[in-house]
């Protein structure tokens, strides 16, 4: 299954994700001098700076919200909820540390404070939710085109959260081990063991359901 | 039997850049020859590519900028709130000499409102004009209490004592929360005072409004003008502040506007959460959702309209509900028109997202 989905259109992801090739570091290096000064700005009340960091992240927040929880619907109360929480905490963010990485830590501490909080929002009137629009209703992913990747979904879903949480922060975010490691607040030593249980449980889902 | 390299185990330590460029170049060199490892990297880079290539959420850009402006609003109500918090901090020393005298404490701020997940927000729909909460907190002799902006809200504290409060809103959706040892008040536009003595809320009295009383481990209670909540035993242990005899025990007292103040005949008793939800002459909270789930939603409107303008329980989940009914009968204009005013109400409602939806005729 693994090989299946790194085949047609994915070539040119993998060319891009080859050693050395990929382009993440030094755009996030020159994006990071920014945050720093953003951040240090937010920190002295200039909401302006927020709205810097807003187009800047939100994107990221908002496919690691979708990724951690499987529901798009979750992305725009995380995205809110995660910078409005970086401005309370502007102050207490080291300039030598990735925003980005911040951020998604931020974004991870509320997902889990929000399940463990309880059911409520999802028990509240949830029998008469609208049918909400967007790309989890996409047309194509009915089409066996897309099976693999929906199976894919499925597999990371069933993860448990630590180890997800690892493996969409180092894998889909590009974030590194120390980044990981802050952004969590777990030794770096544990991010890359959980990292490497992730991909073999990832990858015998996978397979498994490659056969069936 | 499946060839095995001892370097195939330091690929995924290559692939995350743990390793030192010594050994990098190393294994990058023995990559070029050893098919084993090749494949272990293929493997990984498969993974990685399959996972980025996972479908992303495409918010709009008119979502993203929506999203944009409603943070923006929000962080610019909580920035003014934790400012003036801390000046009210500083004014707490000069207050309380006031308070001393007996004087009457005001407070008055200027602020954005907005929502929060315990943040704050508002509705791009809703651009309003900064609007004005007044509170006016008179505490009792005995009282013991805070006062602090927390976001959207303003939050009264009341450890023990008597306050009475009042709130003009003029137009503001910011709420007020009062903090009970055992629970908590929500202002929904009001005259009150409220009494709490041996870490128990024992006395609500409520002059104008309403408000949503929640005590731990109760059902939320809704008391009108007029209305009052006694705890308890609450004349025994509420001392002379407390005008009307216990109710029988586990019960809560709930005197209606028909009582004499200090009258001791008219005052019932009830079990909470029961006859408080009853308004008279609207219909049954209960009948307008079955109406809804027959799918009558034209009529379902009609039944909520009456039901939100008489009665004022279950309010959010009313205008939701009335809000979805309108636009599944095709009355879109007016559950746009009612969207944005549940956003302006409820600025931390539970269904804020199919309300802004709804408001921007989605």
């Amino acid at each position: 299954m693994v090989a299946e989905l790194a085949r047609g259109a994915f070539a040119a992801s993998i060319a891009k994700a080859a050693f050395g090739s990929d382009s993440r570091p030094n755009r996030e290096r020159e994006e990071s001098d920014d945050d720093a000064r953003a951040m240090r700005r937010l920190a002295q009340g200039e909401i302006d700076a927020l709205g810097e960091l807003y187009d800047r992240h939100q994107a990221a927040v908002r496919r690691f919200a979708t990724r951690m929880s499987g529901r798009a619907a979750d992305g725009d109360d995380i995205v809110h909820a995660t910078f409005l929480a970086a401005l309370k905490n502007a102050s207490t963010f080291e300039a030598s540390r990735s925003c980005r990485a911040w951020l998604l830590g931020i974004a991870a501490q509320l997902m889990r404070r929000e399940r463990t909080q309880g059911a409520r929002w999802a028990r509240l009137l949830g029998a008469f939710r609208t049918p909400e629009p967007g790309w989890t209703q996409d047309p194509e992913r009915a089409l066996t085109a897309r099976e693999g990747l929906d199976h894919l979904e499925r597999a990371l879903l069933r993860l448990p959260e630590a180890k997800r949480v690892v493996l969409v922060m180092a894998e889909i975010e590009g974030l590194g081990g120390e980044e990981i490691a802050q952004a969590l607040g777990i030794p770096v030593g544990t991010v890359w063991t959980r990292l490497h249980h992730a991909r073999r449980e990832l990858a015998r889902a996978l397979e498994a359901g490659g056969e069936s | 039997m499946s060839a095995r390299c001892s370097e195939t185990s330091s690929v995924e330590a290559l692939w995350d850049g743990r390793l030192d460029a010594n050994r990098e170049g190393t294994l990058r060199s023995h990559l070029a020859t050893c098919q084993v490892c090749a494949s272990e990297s293929r493997r990984l880079e498969a993974l990685r590519a399959a996972l980025r290539a996972l479908p992303a959420p495409q918010a709009s850009p008119l979502a993203i900028a929506a999203g944009r402006k409603l943070l923006l609003d929000a962080a610019r109500a909580a920035v003014p709130a934790r400012e003036a918090a801390r000046g009210r901090a500083l004014a707490l020393g000069a207050a309380a000499l006031a308070l001393a005298a007996g004087v009457a404490f005001w407070i008055a701020r200027t602020s954005a409102y907005g929502r929060d997940h315990g943040l704050a927000g508002s509705s791009a729909t809703l651009a309003s004009a900064p609007s004005e909460l007044e509170l006016r907190v008179t505490p009792g002799s005995d009282a013991r209490w805070s006062q602090v902006s927390a976001g959207p809200s303003e939050v009264v504290s009341l450890a023990a004592g008597s306050l009475d409060i009042s709130v003009n809103r003029h137009g503001s959706a910011r709420r007020l929360f009062v903090k009970l040892p055992d629970g908590e008040l929500e202002d929904e536009g009001t005259v009150f005072t409220v009494t709490v003595a041996r870490e128990h809320t024992q006395k609500v009295s409520v002059t104008q409004g309403s408000v949503a009383l929640r005590l731990a481990g109760q059902p939320e209670r809704h008391l009108a003008a007029g209305e009052t909540f006694e705890a308890p035993h609450a004349s025994l242990q509420a001392g002379s502040d407390s005008a009307t005899p216990a109710a029988d025990a586990g019960h809560a007292t709930l005197r209606r506007p028909d009582s004499a103040p200090g009258s001791t005949a008219s005052g019932h008793t009830v079990k909470p959460g029961t006859e408080a939800d009853a308004c008279p002459g609207a219909p049954r909270f209960e009948d307008c959702v079955d109406t809804f789930k027959r799918g009558e939603y034209a009529a379902a409107a009609e039944a909520l309209d009456r039901y939100t303008a008489t009665c004022s329980h279950h309010a959010e989940d009313a205008t939701y509900l009335r809000m979805v009914s309108l636009a599944r009968a095709g009355r879109t204009t007016e559950a746009a028109t009612l969207a944005r005013a549940y956003l302006a109400r409820f600025p931390e409602g539970f269904r804020r997202k199919e309300a802004e939806r709804l408001a921007a005729g989605g």
